[in-house]
């Protein structure tokens, strides 16, 4: 039996490490006697930003972590985030066989599945928007905090941007250094951040880019038995965390309304203008990183 | 000889100065940062990622000068219990190991900096900081702190004769 | 018990290489890479352990701790401290013992401007005894009134190791620091009613001598000109986090600029100044933020190879209940205490202690402030007390570690007891925090 130690870029606890563990347990069952995923923990063990670098130098064997975590050493990743498709959709284009190739040239990784895909990012604030006339909002009215995956987003926005890790959002929307945050729907309340913020900004922009994948030297002494059981798991998990994750959002939405958040909604120009500028700042950013592979993946993944 | 310890001091010394800067660097961003948000004004976007690289270089740079002034706080209960002469070896031992682990870790960062010069890799914050100027500072920090442990090793000066006064602690 | 084995290899390295006199942080460097070569990846692990470096301090919630230093130090080098001390003299009557009083006084004040218990206690120490035992008072009634006082500055807040408690630990830094108020203060009464009970025991313990009468209009004026402006920097530190003007990590900065802003106002302030108050924070934080670095891949290492998720479980499987849990994690705090530092304390413990506390449902301050208390007590345990051996730096030739450290145990007992009350009446560290939610 082939072993191979994984880690997670969220304490065991959150929904995007159960999530892993699902994957994690259908490997073991049927990898039986022939290979065997050994989580040895989250963060603790290697710090979320760090866990691309251990991948790529063998440390570790399998990780699970987003693309936007490691795009200074994949920046093509992000191209994740700015997809308008299904991963199965980019399976059947040949869009992750690319990717597939640029992560192994610049990650010295495999990848197996993008997973919990299907829900976006949305901004909730905290004060009720203020609504122009073309069916946007006016920006300029919010202090946000933001990660660096979606800083230049905000700014093309208009909006002020503040950086903070994820541990200091509650203390700064209570005590109003920011008046607005953005984060997928699932998961949102574990923060305790509804408290705050009274209402959500729809639609969603940008995809979870959620990834699990291995070390290529590992992966390439794997069995072809041990590959196989690991390649088709990966697709079927890659489906069925995507349907889980759509239900879920749907779920935990309804219930922060039914809590009483409020759902404000852009139109017409407004909502246009919005989704393109989130696309062309994660395009802009990977063509100015590397622009080699930037006018395939964006044929692959959005068109 | 001595000479040649007085330049590593004096180097040690300057890292020290700058932290020193750095460390007011920081009060001064943070002040205005809140002035600016309080006065509605857009704060310093990079403000938050400039302050978390300057505790990574205020945790490596300081690090020769305070081995120099034995700043580094120590106990010693398994050493307390040895006779005089035995002491006195244990503390060679100890110089020495000291010694040997920068040299360790003093060529591994400095092999880790030189590859991230040449392959211009980087670290995504608020900004893009090169990976060189991430290990650098920890691979400076170490080759001082080697000197000056070797100065320790090859001279009289001791690390345990040091009045509590000067003991560091929060 | 596979975890058995990384656990007692890598516990027993660390504590025998800080036991035969390598420096802290050192001592931790040597393990790591020994426990890396054997557990986690040799040479490369040694390389990833220099790439986390920038995500172990490189992180902004420890910002406030050089912060804090740079305040407190900036207004002990400046004499401002001196003059509080000299306005509560002025004030407290002729009583018996009324020095220690004075002191208990003075540091519950200082303790609300500083951070650091050394800073405090040394200030207070050099300034104090040498006053007190030419008054006769025995040295038990200088040396433990000052230890405890001083030892009440990482309690009431600001809190350097409050601060470093509730970033390793994951509690709200600002909640954690609000909490200490109260039982600051609630400690800062049990040990003036210490101090009368020792008195009445032992009344030759402090002479009574008669003081020249103070006018009320020169006390007033003493303390309006030396002690109401220091609310200045309480309200900076404390205030602009309750009024929202400022993040916990922000306060600390703001505190700062009070201090200066007094300095200008009292025309103390001075660049000399400026740059010996960064002098004494450099080196405390390149002393710390080191140890933090090293400390950090021990726990990678220990978490990787089985080792914490291993004790954990077996301490689990025993099912000892909350309270017997929590009352063993104290016993260890003031064990380890004994030898160590805070700061090692807290990075040898916590990877330990914060799943165990997840487990039992423990309220994350609350829990937070009970450990802070029971680290704290490890300043005054003999034979690696940091308190005492500034204590012994002040005090006159020829004073023993043994008379310092006796004179210190009474005030041990009032914590011991603060930290039972505050396991038997949560509310005493909650009702602050709570209020401001
Ligand atoms: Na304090
Ligand atoms: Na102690």
């Amino acid at each position: 039996e082939q072993t191979i130690n994984a880690v997670t870029f969220v304490p065991a606890q959150n929904s995007f490490a159960v999530s892993f563990m699902k994957f994690v347990k259908e490997v073991n069952e049927k990898g039986k006697g022939i290979v065997h995923i050994n989580v040895r923990g989250g963060p603790e063990v290697i710090p979320s930003g760090q866990q691309g670098d251990a991948q790529k130098s063998g440390l570790i064997d399998m990780i699970e972590t987003p693309a936007g975590l490691y795009l200074n050493l994949v920046p093509e990743g992000e191209a994740f985030a700015a997809s308008t498709k299904s991963p199965e959709a980019v399976r059947a284009n040949g869009g992750w066989d690319l990717m597939q190739k640029i992560y192994a040239k610049k990650g010295n990784a495999h990848l197996l599945a993008h997973i919990d895909s299907g829900a976006g990012f949305n901004i909730f604030t905290v004060d009720k928007p203020v609504m122009t006339a073309d069916g946007g909002i006016d920006w300029t009215k919010l202090k946000i905090r933001a990660s660096p995956l979606y800083r230049t987003f905000f700014t093309n926005l208009g909006t002020t941007v503040i950086v903070q890790s994820q541990s200091e959002v509650y203390t700064s929307l209570e005590r109003g250094v920011v008046n607005a945050t953005a984060y997928p729907i699932q998961g949102f309340h574990n923060y305790g951040w509804d408290k705050f913020v009274k209402y959500r900004v729809d639609p969603s922009f940008f995809q979870t880019d959620v990834l699990i994948s291995m070390n290529l030297k590992k992966w390439n002494s794997l069995s072809p038995e041990a590959q196989k059981i690991l390649t088709d798991v990966s697709i079927g998990f890659e489906k069925e965390s995507r349907a889980d994750t759509i239900a879920e959002t749907k779920k935990e939405g309804d219930a922060m309304i039914a809590a009483g958040q409020t759902v404000v909604t852009l139109t017409g120009k407004g909502k246009a203008e919005f989704l393109d500028k989130a696309a062309a700042a994660s395009w802009e950013r990977m063509e100015k990183r590397d622009p080699t592979y930037i006018p395939q993946l964006k044929k692959f993944f959005t068109q | 000889m001595e000479k040649f310890f007085g330049a590593v001091g004096w180097a040690s010394w300057c890292l020290a100065a700058i932290t020193k800067l750095i460390l007011a660097a920081i009060v001064i961003e943070v002040v205005a940062d809140v002035a600016l948000r309080n006065l509605n004004l857009r704060p310093i976007g990079w403000g938050i990622s400039a302050i978390e690289y300057g505790l990574l270089y205020a945790a490596f740079l300081p690090m020769p000068w305070l081995v120099h002034i034995k700043g580094h706080v120590f106990v010693e209960f398994l050493r307390k219990a040895l006779p005089e002469g035995g002491r006195r070896v244990l503390e060679r031992v100890v110089y020495l190991v000291c010694v040997g682990l920068c040299v360790y870790v003093t060529w591994v960062s400095a092999g880790m900096t030189w590859e991230a010069w040449q392959t211009g890799s980087y670290e995504t914050k608020t900004f893009d900081m090169p990976n060189w100027a991430i290990y650098a500072p920890v691979c400076l920090g170490f080759l001082l702190s080697t000197l000056e442990w070797l100065r320790f090793l090859v001279g009289q000066a001791s690390l345990y004769d040091l009045g509590v006064l000067e003991r560091e602690g929060l | 018990m596979d975890w058995l084995y990384p656990f007692s290899l890598m516990v027993g390295l660390i504590l025998f290489f800080m036991g035969v006199g390598l420096p802290v942080a050192f001592a931790f460097f040597v393990t790591n890479i020994i426990a890396l070569f054997l557990f986690f990846g040799g040479s490369v692990g040694v390389s990833q352990m220099i790439s986390n470096f920038s995500a172990a301090v490189g992180t902004f919630a420890l910002a406030p701790l050089p912060l804090f230093l740079i305040m407190g130090s900036l207004f002990f080098r400046s004499g401002l401290g001196d003059g509080v001390m000299h306005a509560l003299d002025l004030c407290i009557g002729s009583l018996r013992a009324r020095l220690s009083y004075v002191v208990l006084a003075a540091g519950a004040v200082f303790s609300a401007l500083s951070g650091s218990s050394l800073a405090n206690t040394g200030m207070m120490g050099s300034l104090m005894v040498p006053e007190m035992l030419n008054r006769g008072y025995k040295p038990k009634m200088a040396f433990g009134p000052i230890l405890g006082a001083g030892s009440l500055a990482v309690i009431i807040p600001p809190s350097s190791l409050g601060v470093l408690l509730g970033s390793l630990a994951q509690i709200d830094v600002g909640a954690l620091l609000i909490a200490g108020a109260l039982p600051g203060l609630l400690l800062a009464c049990m040990f003036a009613g210490l101090i009368f009970v020792q008195t009445l025991i032992d009344p030759e313990a402090a002479p009574q001598y008669d003081m020249a009468p103070v006018p009320l209009l020169a006390k007033i004026r003493a303390v309006s000109v030396n002690v109401v402006p220091m609310g200045v920097i309480i309200f900076l530190v404390v205030g602009t986090i309750i009024l929202g003007i400022a993040t916990p990590t922000e306060s600390a900065a703001l505190g700062c600029l009070g201090v200066v802003l007094l300095l200008f106002a009292y025309r103390r302030f001075s660049f000399r100044l400026v740059w010996d108050s960064l002098d004494d924070a450099m080196k405390v934080t390149g002393m710390t933020f080191l140890i933090i670095s090293a400390s950090t891949t021990f726990s990678q290492v220990f978490a990787f190879s089985g080792a914490s998720n291993g004790f954990i479980n077996y301490l689990l499987s025993m099912n000892p209940g909350p309270y017997l849990f929590l009352f063993l994690m104290v016993v260890t705090v003031l064990i380890l205490g004994a030898f160590m530092d805070q700061v090692s304390m807290m990075l040898i413990t916590l990877p330990l202690f914060i799943p165990i506390a997840h487990t039992m449902h423990f309220d994350p301050v609350w829990f937070g402030l009970i450990l802070l208390l029971s680290y704290e007590v490890g300043f005054t345990t003999p034979p690696f007390g940091l308190l005492l051996f500034v204590m012994l730096g002040v005090a006159p030739q020829g004073t023993t570690l043994k008379t310092v450290a006796f004179s210190a145990l009474p005030f041990i007992a009032c914590t011991l007891l603060l930290i039972v009350l505050i396991v038997a009446f949560p509310q005493i560290a909650l009702f602050l925090p709570n209020l401001f939610n």
